[in-house]
């Protein structure tokens, strides 16, 4: 039922250094969609050892978390972080033999349900980035002053280090605590629950695309998404 | 102008956000970027480079991708010299306003929702790592495209940037593409019957139906409460009820 002590923090250590570095994508460089939870989660579980629970987990948070924008000064859920320890706790847990006949979907959903209250925790520590981030602007004014105009415009690249290792410490967290969480869950699940359980994760692309129509133009939008699945019923 | 110093300005703007506050936003981006132009421009006094730089330092945000138009255009201004650069400045401001509210719409209301949704459905079409792929090649090359085109445009054309991004027109494309969403969401609604065995050996349409009318629900709940998404546990009665009835009776 539960991880041996090594492996738990091997894993754990691996899921955060290497998923912080997808992390860095959402905001800090790039931004070529690596962070979207669908490729991060993915990434958690082939990290952990099991890409196919980590795709599942990734399908069933990318639409929940999309109607989430990061407009002007809004600060969204980070939906990377929470992929990525989801993908990679629930990979390291369906590798352990107590687990070997558990349904993947049962799993997932047990997953998510201890990753997910980390949200506002995630909306939080990404705020308080971007306020620690202003000390650069004054570190480089110290700089411009004295001239040293290389190493002042260079401060900008240590907002890297600042998003990095939140990212990686809050990976960390939420693996543990998902770690440790899900094996006490699933022994409190009875057994003939567990059958039907993982069938409750189609409410998390349910809402997704609920949230999503919502942010459009209802009337238009309605009129297509009746119309396709009247189409589909027929065909 | 070298080319390579036009790519290598392009390639520093990846990192646009690195550093982005809550103080000045996405400054220190954009002088990271334009510190290749200052360096050759104005390296051999240093004072006056320091001087130029943190003219750069003032709050600015925009869309991090229509960023490149502004950048391009500074470039522009910049090389033509110092007085030509504090004028590029001053209109920056008013172009990060208005590709900040464009590149939003677009990009962040328009495709990303658009290539999400349909990556989504093609994983519920055919489970695999496909939908990475999709997702990963379809949203990077238009966001590349445009990124690298908006940013020519500007070094090149300077203000005229303004007229190439109008010409694309973006908000009917982004009407396009939320067409193609809401299309895409309903192919998924329906997939999601199959892939979550709720169908049955009867193959039944009523776990569509329930599926449907959860939706509509949901949808009719969260127009009531001002467009706020509802919230899992608001979620979990109406949605046990459904999985439950599926399962016992189709």
């Amino acid at each position: 039922m539960w991880l041996d002590f090594t492996s738990f923090i091997w894993l754990t250590a691996k899921v955060s250094l290497l998923g912080a570095f997808c992390a860095l994508d959402r905001t800090a460089a790039f931004q070529v969609m690596l962070s979207r939870p669908l490729i991060a989660a993915t990434l958690g579980g082939m990290l952990a050892g099991n890409l196919e629970i980590g795709l599942l987990l990734g399908v069933s948070l990318e639409l929940y978390f999309l109607c989430e924008i990061p407009v002007g000064t809004n600060i969204p859920t980070d939906d990377t972080l929470l992929a990525l320890a989801a993908g990679g706790s629930a990979a390291a847990l369906s590798g352990l033999p107590a687990n070997a006949m558990l349904d993947d979907k049962c799993l997932a959903l047990i997953v998510l349900l201890t990753v997910l209250p980390w949200a506002a925790f995630t909306r939080k520590l990404d705020s308080w980035v971007r306020v620690r981030n202003a000390r650069l602007i004054d570190e480089m004014e110290t700089r411009l002053l004295a001239c040293e105009n290389a190493s002042a415009i260079n401060f900008h690249l240590y907002g890297i280090l600042n998003f990095y290792g939140a990212a990686a410490v809050a990976l960390g967290m939420m693996m543990v605590s998902s770690l440790l969480l899900v094996p006490l869950l699933l022994f409190l699940l009875p057994a003939w629950a567990q059958a039907w359980t993982g069938s409750l994760l189609l409410l998390f692309p349910v809402v997704g695309i609920v949230g999503l129509l919502c942010n459009m133009n209802q009337k238009r939008q309605l009129a297509v998404f009746a119309g396709v699945s009247i189409l589909l019923l027929v065909f | 102008m070298k080319l390579r110093l036009e790519q290598h300005i392009f390639l520093r703007s990846l990192c646009w956000q690195t550093s982005w506050s809550f103080a000045r936003m996405q400054c220190l981006g954009l002088a990271y970027a334009i510190y290749p132009l200052l360096e050759k421009l104005y390296g051999k006094n240093s004072e006056q480079l320091a001087r130029r730089i943190r003219r750069y330092l003032v709050c600015f945000n925009t869309n991090p991708y229509l960023a490149a138009a502004i950048l391009g255009f500074l470039v522009h201004m910049e090389s033509q010299g110092e007085e030509m650069g504090d004028q590029g400045l001053a209109l920056s401001g008013s172009l990060a306003g208005l590709y900040g509210a464009v590149g939003d719409a677009f990009f962040w209301n328009g495709l990303k929702p658009m290539v999400c949704s349909v990556a989504v459905m093609i994983f519920f079409l055919k489970p695999g790592i496909w939908a990475l792929v999709f997702l990963l090649v379809a949203y990077n090359i238009v966001h590349f495209g445009m990124r690298y085109t908006v940013y020519l445009h500007g070094l090149h054309r300077g203000i005229g940037v303004i007229e190439t991004i109008n010409s694309w027109h973006l908000p009917l494309l982004r009407n396009v593409m939320e067409f193609v969403t809401t299309a895409s969401l309903a192919v998924t609604a329906f997939l999601l019957v199959d892939y979550f065995a709720l169908r049955g050996p009867a193959a039944s349409e009523v776990p569509f139906f329930l599926v449907l009318a959860l939706i509509g629900w949901l949808g009719w709940q969260c127009k009531n409460s001002g467009g706020v998404q509802p919230r899992l546990p608001e979620v979990l009665p109406a949605g046990g009820l459904v999985v439950l009835l599926c399962l016992l009776f189709f």
